[in-house]
């Protein structure tokens, strides 16, 4: 199933309807439900905050595939920004030296089986291929 | 949807969906706290990065006073993200 979203925060809402109505129609167990939107809640804000020029909607499609899901994310009109590239961020650092940064992430890369980012003609797209428990 | 509310008690209650488009609520209540106070998560279902920059924000401008939040009544994966972030260190759980 693929459908794309506004560039804004407030999509959110209609975002989690949509993953929600994937995983009723794959069949998909509740235990998955956290996971799922969690990885593409912060995809998705990540290409909300870091591609700001671009007023191309947000794509996202959800497929299964036997015991495994993958999740596809793109956008055109935008900058390159490889998240496969953004170092994991510091989790045993003291109170005074944490900051928020680089925590999502950090969290999408103990979700997930696999993580992809292609960029070509200024567009960008996310390929995530996660086992499903 | 995501509700905060400082409870007659001081507790503070958190449930639904703390996401990205939910943190300026979240934050709005929470910079009202200036002493320890727990925040009790028994209802709320999800929480994303966002949520969790808000809650260590708030963490780091308490315990600079000499104060803290403590958490209560975490669902199974918010816990094991507070584990994975490290954040099981940063704020008392309960």
């Amino acid at each position: 199933m693929e459908k794309s979203f506004p560039r804004r925060l407030s999509a959110l809402d209609t975002v989690f309807e949509f993953v929600h109505e994937c995983m009723r129609h794959y069949r998909i167990a509740e235990k998955n439900d956290f996971s799922m939107k969690f990885i593409i809640e912060e995809l998705f804000t990540n290409m909300v905050k870091y591609s700001k020029p671009s007023r191309s909607d947000i794509f996202l499609k959800i497929e299964r595939h036997d015991e495994q899901c993958s999740i596809i994310m793109s956008e055109d009109d935008v900058e390159m920004f490889d998240i496969t590239k953004i170092p994991d961020a510091d989790v045993t650092k003291p109170i005074e030296e944490r900051t928020p940064g680089g925590l999502g992430i950090y969290l999408i890369r103990k979700m997930v089986d696999r993580l992809d980012y292609d960029y070509l003609n200024r567009r960008s797209q996310i390929t995530i291929i996660k086992k499903l428990e | 949807m995501f509700d905060v509310r400082i409870l007659e008690s001081g507790e503070i209650y958190f449930s639904g969906r703390l996401d990205a488009s939910q943190t300026e609520k979240a934050d709005k209540i929470l910079q009202q706290v200036t002493s320890s106070r727990s925040v009790n998560c028994k209802d709320l279902e999800y929480i994303s990065s966002a949520g969790l920059g808000i809650l260590l924000s708030n963490q780091k401008r308490l315990t600079a006073l000499g104060y803290s939040l403590k958490l209560t009544n975490l669902n199974k994966h918010i816990r094991e993200v507070f584990t994975f972030t490290g954040f099981d260190k940063i704020f008392i759980i309960d």
